[in-house]
């Protein structure tokens, strides 16, 4: 079997390991080796430069360089190279280090033959070339995944703005339906008290659709706007939100508890928004009961709860809390079932998440992660 | 209507929202006459008594224009543009644009404002927010707002 011969560049300084190295690979009958010699790192890299070669023996005392040094040299400067290290100096700690940092072998002067040198040469060319194969791989299938992202990023942007475009422009006919319908009003006595009924519907479903139009801008912007992150008192943050939820004369009263003390870290419009659902969720949710409760806890660092003693939830349907327009309890509370799906967006784009706990008639428990990561600023999501 | 009641001049391509804007402002109690143009080329040979509106009289000026942003041909935002190059001539006195608009989205507010705009406006879907919006900015505009000397009577030069 004929191979073409193997280039090997063998750095060492002794002459007379030289020729001994030479005098093996020159014997071997089944693969012609053409070794060259540099006695000197310098020389190496120079010989290196001016015709490559398949693998580099390479001893690891030199007159310019010594220890792993050597290695490491030559390495940087021709990663794409194998070295094989050839020395006296029997260390296995040192063994393991170079073979680590991207040595081929580490073989002992002595205590290699024809047959075991030709073969350590043989497969420190074949492992790297695998090894530099995966590596490329890796680096096609990156690139290929960082332009995938792209692609996505960029439909999905698209398809947001598509559907913003749509939102706004529905508001026109609704416009024209609920402007129109109010004309009618004055015609009201043509009309008989059925008749003025439809008409009042028609009015409550257009006011219904143009909130849940609002709703879905919104949504959609939490997902997009900059965010600020900064520290924030979420103690603080709630009363301000609870003192723009009470209505003077509402009966019965809340009752709120407000733990002091609660820090995080997040943007303060979006995490007023956070607040704003949840507790106006559970004043919402206790309002029949006869003492109603709400309560802004901690049970941990980052983390929060919001619970009321409301009518709460079947568990059975807790996944369906957070999905946009999913409502448990039909017309008898109102809403339109996109604040907690609000929420959950916000919450995770501050690395958190969001779950919630209930039973029927028990009340219900809104836990919220916020990681306390400092920093100023993220850039929108993509 | 006399002719001297000052000019509302609406452009808006949507047949509909220019009937909820009659009712609006014919609620209002207000002095005025309303001109529809559909796009924003016509808002342009309006302004300059050029094209379909070439023979029109060029010394009556609207007081106030209402701009809707999404248009056929030429978009609010282009008409805008438009006026922003022939504003800095001398003697020009163009009407305060008022943008009313579907969109509350803010790259449309933002470039609105870059473009000239006094003032922005999203239409409200409910009609009696749409009704009292639009007869506020009228009243701003027709009764309450000094505009400049001469105005409504200047000679308005064609575009460069």
């Amino acid at each position: 079997m004929t191979r073409s011969p193997i280039q090997v560049l063998l750095v060492e300084d002794n002459p007379i390991d030289c020729r001994l190295i030479r005098g093996l690979l020159d014997e071997h009958p089944s693969q012609t080796f053409s070794v060259r010699c540099a006695d000197r790192l310098q020389t190496a890299g120079e010989q290196l430069r001016s015709s490559p070669a398949d693998v580099v023996l390479l001893d690891l005392t030199l007159p310019d360089a010594t220890g792993l040094e050597t290695f490491d040299l030559v390495h940087r400067q021709h990663g794409h190279l194998p070295i094989v290290i050839l020395t006296g100096v029997e260390d296995e700690i040192l063994a393991a280090t170079a073979i680590e940092r991207g040595a081929q072998d580490y073989l002992l002067k002595g205590q290699v033959d024809r047959n075991s040198l030709a073969r350590a040469l043989r497969y420190a060319i074949e492992r790297k070339r695998g090894a530099e194969a995966i590596h490329r791989l890796n680096e096609e299938l990156e690139q290929r995944v960082l332009e995938r992202t792209r692609e996505l990023t960029a439909s999905n942007r698209e398809l947001e703005a598509f559907c913003r475009s749509v939102a706004h422009d529905l508001r026109a006919p609704l416009r024209a339906i609920d402007g129109f319908s109010r004309a009618l009003e004055p015609h009201g006595q043509q009309l008989d008290e059925q008749g003025r009924s439809y008409l009042r519907r028609v009015r409550e479903a257009t006011r219904r659709m143009s909130l849940m139009i609002d709703a879905m801008l919104k949504m959609s912007s939490v997902a997009r706007c900059p965010m600020r992150r900064q520290r924030i008192d979420l103690s603080a943050l709630a009363h301000k939100v609870i003192a723009e939820l009470e209505s003077p004369g509402q009966a019965p009263p809340v009752e709120w508890i407000v733990v002091d003390g609660l820090h995080t870290c997040g943007d303060v419009q979006l995490l007023w928004m956070v607040l704003e659902n949840l507790l106006d969720n559970a004043c919402k949710f206790s309002r029949h009961e006869r003492y109603p409760r709400v309560e802004l806890g901690s049970s941990g660092p980052g983390e929060f709860f919001v619970r009321d003693n409301g009518v709460g939830f079947d568990m059975a349907f807790a996944d369906k809390l957070f999905t946009p327009f999913e409502r448990l309890h039909g017309e008898k509370f109102e809403g339109i079932g996109i604040g907690l799906a609000t929420t959950e967006r916000i919450v995770s784009r501050h690395g958190g998440r969001i779950w919630a706990e209930s039973m029927p008639g028990q009340g219900a428990v809104f836990h919220f992660t916020l990681p306390d990561k400092s920093g100023d600023s993220t850039s929108p999501r993509g | 209507m006399t002719t001297s009641a000052p000019v509302i001049l609406l452009a808006e391509d949507d047949p509909n929202d220019e009937d909820l804007i009659r009712l609006a402002l014919g609620e209002s109690g207000l002095h005025y006459c309303l001109d529809v143009v559909r796009d924003g080329v016509e808002v342009i040979d309006y302004l300059f008594a050029t094209g379909v509106h070439g023979g029109r009289n060029r010394s009556r000026l609207p007081r106030l224009l209402l701009l809707d942003l999404k248009m056929p041909r030429m978009n609010g935002l282009q008409v805008l543009q438009m006026l922003r190059r022939v504003r800095v001539g001398d003697g020009i006195h163009l009407p305060p644009v008022v943008a009313l608009t579907s969109s509350s989205e803010d790259h449309d507010i933002n470039e609105a404002y870059r473009w000239g705009a006094h003032s922005y406006i999203c239409k409200p879907v409910a009609f009696e927010q749409f009704s009292r919006c639009v007869q506020q900015v009228a009243r701003y505009w027709l009764e309450l707002n000094q505009p400049p000397q001469g105005h409504g009577r200047a000679e308005v030069m064609a575009l460069a």
